[in-house]
């Protein structure tokens, strides 16, 4: 089964499988990046032999990593995990101005959903945490894994935020939806920071 | 599939009387299959029709038909029975979806139209739907939210204007419909003149010529292959449109609201079978948690039977004819916040790569996030929450009048 190409989820930025692939390029010239746990996370088109899975219609694939891997908690891995986080807010940054394009084309009685004051607010608090995010020092946020999984919990916060004040539209995969629960699931790979796995 | 059931599922189900108990056991038998079809359906939501004469899939939408049309011999009479109420169909839906809510979603049944079409259809109207439906495995589908207007009944802009020859003609656009575009008959909510009383809900078999159906990709819950319509000089014939035997403020937008309220406790029985099932599947896969994550399990658990209570209080109060417009949403609301808190908290709890290691739990994770859409978003269900803190928590109104009441949004 031929891997489907990656998806163009996003109307005004990269489909983020593409932007993964770019960050594996940065940290690592010429390999993949693999997670603490063994895994290697790019799109469909940097592994196209990789085996089928429910996230291949997303455009990301998923494979065990090979000798060839950049490995472990080195140089290029620290460099990818640190990279991953600018990728997940630039991806909300894109969301949040695409969620005030759609509601300013959704309507109640005679206004655009961006007038109404329970949605601003939303909209206000949403980019508030995000510029917040912003200026966490990076001594901070880099400090270990666990400063960088709290930074990945925060921003997965403010993108369910975002996708609910989207509505139906907000669950679409071809949508800010489909990329963001890629940031998510690649979080989770790549930047968990507990080392124990599960019992079976 | 020593994930199933590692805990008591139902932890608040003090208002439930010894049938429904058994309904719930009964369907709690189904959930390994559940969940097995389920996995299929993500993979391919048409796989549906590989599994239709597996009683997991028949016997959820039994109880959704009236007697007549349901099957013979083929399930315990007593719980079909018990699945037709309200209540019933909250402790079965929650089991099922405990399982999987894919598989209800993409099976073949009558779904919301159904509910429309018992409401408000006349005998001739009623035997060609439910009769089809009783013929062969019939998709079916219910057309109220548009691209611009959402699910906001009173505002909808799809228009049935008068044909040249006699009947109408139906023009617009319907999107995020389960099962539209591979339905056969469904029911497709239209403006015939203006003010709230001038919306009908018309019957519309999927063959008509004028009427288109596109999927839409859904990043989760693929089962219910969410669709958008379109319509485009679709001829209606005075027998398609529903309830007109009634008065205007008897049939459409009085339709429209009617079988809202009653499926929306459905919709937080899902959530909450989904949120319990994530749980369990936690503490199957996670046998020692430390101190503080336990707790945090805990405080996912509390809110899970909070919810369900609260849900089965809202269903079983509309079984005796009260319907509490602010508490059904409420319970709509919370549940599938609930839901999405508790796949979260699992996958973390879980692990590093859980979303890759275990594929049940990165689509279930992917799945409940439909809860919120479903049935209205929860900033709607919030300004009826506040309406009805301003009003001070009023004697219920009566049915009709609370569903004119909140026939704005839904």
């Amino acid at each position: 089964m031929n891997p489907a190409p990656p998806t163009s989820p996003n109307p005004a930025g990269t489909p983020y499988p593409l932007v993964l692939d770019a960050l594996h390029r940065r940290a690592a010239a010429g390999r993949l990046v693999a997670s603490p746990t063994g895994h290697v996370l790019a799109s469909t088109v940097a592994l196209p032999d990789a085996p089928p899975g429910p996230l291949t219609r997303f455009g990301l694939a998923v494979a065990e990593a090979t000798p060839e891997s950049a490995f472990g908690e080195g140089p290029a891995a620290d460099r990818f995990a640190s990279a991953l986080l600018p990728a997940h807010r630039e991806l909300l940054d894109t969301t949040l101005g695409h969620a005030l394009r759609h509601l300013e084309g959704r309507t109640s009685g005679d206004t655009t959903l961006l007038a109404k004051q329970l949605v601003v607010g939303q909209l206000a608090d949403i980019a508030l945490r995000l510029a917040e995010d912003a200026f966490v020092p990076e001594v901070r946020r880099h400090a270990d894994r666990y400063a960088r999984w709290r930074c990945h919990l925060r921003l997965v916060d403010i993108g369910r935020d975002l996708l609910r004040l989207l509505g139906a539209s907000g669950f679409l995969a071809d949508g800010p939806a489909g990329d963001l629960h890629l940031a998510e699931v690649v979080g989770n790979v790549y930047l968990h920071p507990d080392t124990e796995n599960a019992d079976d | 599939m020593t994930e199933l059931r590692e805990a008591a599922p139902s932890a608040g189900t003090d208002l439930l009387d010894e049938r429904t108990r058994e309904l719930a056991g009964y369907c709690a038998s189904m959930i390994g299959r559940l969940r097995a079809i389920g996995q299929r359906l993500d993979q391919d939501p048409d796989a549906i029709t590989e599994f239709l004469d597996e009683p997991e899939v028949r016997f959820p939408v039994q109880g959704m038909l009236p007697p007549p049309y349901r099957s013979t011999g083929e399930f315990p009479a007593p719980l079909v029975e018990a699945s037709s109420t309200v209540l019933g169909q909250v402790v079965a839906t929650e089991q099922v979806a405990y399982g999987d809510p894919n598989v209800i979603l993409a099976s073949p049944g009558p779904s919301l139209s159904g509910g429309v079409v018992q409401a408000l259809a006349d005998e001739q109207q009623r035997q060609r739907y439910f009769g089809r439906l009783t013929a062969a495995p019939t998709h079916t589908f219910f057309a109220l939210t548009e691209p611009a207007k959402g699910s906001a009944a009173a505002e909808l802009e799809t228009t049935l204007a008068p044909a040249p020859d006699g009947g109408w003609l139906l023009n617009g656009v319907k999107c995020y419909i389960g099962n539209g575009a591979r339905a056969q008959i469904g029911v497709v909510f239209c403006r015939r003149a203006p003010g709230p009383w001038g919306i009908e809900a018309v019957l519309l078999d999927t063959s008509a010529p004028g009427f288109s159906g596109e999927l839409l990709p859904t990043v989760g819950l693929r089962g219910a292959r969410i669709s958008r319509l379109r319509f485009q000089d679709v001829v209606v014939a005075p027998e398609d449109l529903l309830g007109a035997h009634r008065s205007p403020s008897r049939r459409g937008l009085y339709g429209a609201t009617y079988i809202l309220y009653r499926f929306r406790p459905g919709i937080a029985a899902m959530a909450i079978g989904c949120a319990q099932a994530a749980c369990d599947y936690l503490r199957t896969h996670r046998s020692t948690l430390a101190r503080w994550d336990r707790h945090r399990l805990d405080g996912i658990l509390d809110r899970v039977a909070a919810v369900r209570h609260r849900t089965y209080a809202v269903a079983a109060g509309i079984d005796a004819g009260v319907v509490d417009v602010a508490g059904i949403g409420a319970v709509k609301a919370r549940a599938a916040r609930i839901a999405e808190d508790a796949t979260r908290l699992v996958a973390e709890l879980l692990g590093p790569a859980c979303l890759i290691e275990h594929p049940w739990v990165e689509k279930t994770y992917r799945d409940v996030r439909a809860f919120e859409l479903m049935e209205g978003t929860t900033n709607l269900h919030a300004m009826a929450v506040f309406q009805s803190l301003l009003r001070g928590q009023a004697a219920s109104q009566p049915v009709t009048q609370q569903a004119v009441d909140g026939a704005a949004r839904h």
